[in-house]
């Protein structure tokens, strides 16, 4: 952002009008160690990923051959994926998961926003007190309560069934800040008008403030279902029956390390990414909003 | 002109004009309703969390006193004996070495990494945003996945990467096998998976700086480079200070990674902090008492860094 002399003189600044030639060619010479900078980081994030979505198409001489290939010669899927779902319950894990992920998603939107809600809204006695405890629980390291909190769902009786697995997951004082500083933003007046209108006040909280805050809902539903979706911890304690078993749960079972079945290995990793995949490709600015706001809010 | 006569008012008659105290004025039902309606909003989620966190939480103490298995039907209190037999136990010892070798590694070079790439890609042209949305892509993909991905892409046999690294003159490539390399490979996995985040956190941040201190810089005369370390970088520092905060709870709390990657071997030289409290509650003897004595380490030292860190970055914000 350089000013010359001309914008100094009054002219239209530098950058609505076209630069001269050689300025953009060193520009664009000065580029370039930039852009293969960045190209190589994209190089070595997309390379792996690739490799492993061709190999789901490769038959197991073709993948064992040295040195590797890179395409594979002809489409070998679909027995690769007879193959998978023969060793494993492919299916039925991810009928877990998407239960597990969609379970605790849809009441963790409405419970959590409901709560956030309330901190932004409302005057009410220990309202400090109150936020100060959601906070607190920010920053209890899972490995801590893992256990005791097993023991809970081991003695209600909800080991190994989905009320164990969803129940614990719901409210998330993350989630709670999110809509928390969304509702901050919006008029009062708002509030006001419905309350003279006579609504009440679930009312106005369902029927007038909830859809204000559309982003941030959608934030919270995807961050939500991907953060299930790729759980490993929880599922893995609390769902070890093979019938209960989510997608990461019962992957890292059955080639977690060590693995020599590369078949099974390429096609269930590469399959079990693509929902995720595809919630990235349409939602991807809530993704980064969600993960932003919690860079600077704090 | 007209003159009016002085009007006197009482003190409860000048709050109600000027409205200084609006509890005062508004009736005092409506404000009870309101109270009443906030508390029954926080409560569906006050409730879950106190049974499923901060119950836990307490009750962790409690276990952490008791020689139990998976449940407490043989449970037996030995107070204390927990904490010295993990600070004696030489494994338990070695993970905490291996935890914070791992951060100390990692933590850094994530957020030199962060940095680089943020400034680069802070200008909103189509180019970066590719490239931003290139680099968050792995943030979705679960660990399992990229731990696969990576033992394969790694394999000593089948491995592209293997070969390559034969191509470039690595006789025995065999990173994953090897104990001294093992730990650096999870590293760079990880680094692989978020440095995404890092940078876009900190786009994010340099893009909320006003144009007019970089325009003033400019006048001055600074460069490219000055630029950034006299105004981006100062005025990025609340935004850095946390997420340097996260990146070392996160490293510290490592586990989905290492225990897809390479489930703690070979020969324990990953065997990070969380991967053998995981392992002693769940996998081997079943030894939880055990294990939450060991993770109340974890949680002290975690409080210690958040508050270090928040004193920190009060002192940077002003």
């Amino acid at each position: 952002m350089q000013y010359d002399t001309a914008v100094q003189r009054g002219k239209a600044p530098e950058k609505y009008r076209k630069a001269p030639f050689t300025v953009r060619l060193v520009r664009f010479l000065k580029y370039i160690p930039v852009f293969l900078l960045l190209f190589g980081f994209a190089f070595l994030l997309l390379a792996p990923l690739l490799w492993m979505c061709l190999g789901a198409f490769k038959s197991d001489p073709e993948v064992l051959s040295y040195p590797p290939k890179y395409f594979p010669v002809m489409n070998h899927f679909p027995e690769n994926w007879a193959n998978v779902l023969k060793q494993i319950d492919f299916m039925g894990m991810t009928v877990n998961t998407a239960i597990y992920a969609i379970g605790t998603t849809i009441p963790a939107m409405f419970v959590n926003a409901l709560a956030g809600y309330a901190f932004a809204r409302f005057r009410f006695r220990g309202k400090n007190v109150l936020f100060l405890l959601f906070l607190a629980t920010m920053m209890i390291p899972f490995q801590v309560v893992m256990v005791p909190l097993y023991l809970e769902v081991y003695y209600m009786g909800w080991l190994n069934n989905f009320w164990g697995l969803i129940v614990p997951k719901i409210a998330s004082a993350y989630w709670v800040f999110l809509c928390r500083s969304a509702f901050e933003g919006l008029p009062k007046d708002l509030e006001d008008a419905a309350r003279i209108d006579g609504m009440n006040e679930f009312g106005i909280f369902a029927k007038i403030m909830l859809p204000l805050i559309k982003p941030t809902m959608i934030t919270v539903l995807l961050l939500s279902i991907n953060n299930c979706w790729n759980d490993l911890l929880w599922p893995m304690i609390v769902a070890s029956k093979s019938s209960m078993r989510t997608l990461s749960n019962g992957l890292a079972i059955f080639i977690g390390n060590r693995t020599d079945n590369y078949s099974l290995a390429f096609s269930s990793a590469a399959v079990s990414m693509l929902p995720m995949l595809i919630l990235y490709i349409f939602g991807q600015k809530y993704f980064v909003a969600g993960q932003v706001t919690s860079g600077i809010k704090g | 002109m007209i003159r009016y006569p002085p009007v006197v008012l009482n003190q409860q008659e000048v709050d109600s004009v000027t409205a200084v105290n609006r509890k005062k004025v508004r009736p005092k039902s409506f404000e009870r309703k309101l109270e009443r309606t906030a508390y029954l909003f926080i409560m569906p989620a006050a409730i879950l969390l106190i049974i499923f966190c901060i119950v836990p939480m307490l009750g962790s103490f409690f276990v952490s006193t008791q020689k139990m298995g998976v449940d407490l039907s043989k449970a037996e209190f030995v107070g204390l004996d927990n904490y010295t037999k993990a600070l004696s136990d030489r494994r338990f010892l070695q993970s905490v070495g291996i935890s914070l070798k791992y951060t100390a590694v990692e933590v850094p070079l994530q957020m030199i990494i962060g940095l680089i790439l943020s400034a680069l890609l802070a200008k909103n042209t189509v180019l970066n945003k590719l490239f931003r949305s290139i680099y968050f892509l792995p943030v979705v993909a679960s660990a399992v996945t990229v731990g696969v991905t990576w033992q394969l892409v790694l394999h000593s046999n089948i491995g592209i990467f293997t070969y390559w690294l034969k191509l470039l003159g690595m006789k025995d490539a065999n990173l994953l096998n090897n104990t001294s390399t093992a730990l650096y490979v999870v590293v760079f996995v990880a680094i692989w998976k978020t440095f995404g985040i890092s940078a876009i956190i900190l786009v994010s941040a340099i893009q909320n700086i006003s144009d007019s201190l970089f325009e003033a810089a400019a006048m001055d005369g600074a460069g490219k480079i000055r630029q950034f370390f006299s105004v981006t970088l100062p005025s990025i520092m609340p935004s850095f200070w946390f997420l340097l905060m996260t990146r070392i709870i996160g490293s510290l709390q490592m586990f989905d990674i290492v225990y897809t990657m390479t489930g703690g071997g070979p020969s324990r030289s990953t065997t990070t902090m969380v991967v053998y409290i995981y392992d002693q509650a769940f996998n081997s003897m079943n030894k939880t008492g055990y294990s939450t004595a060991m993770s109340e380490f974890l949680f002290v030292g975690i409080m210690a860094i958040t508050i270090v860190m928040y004193i920190i970055m009060d002192r940077t914000s002003d």
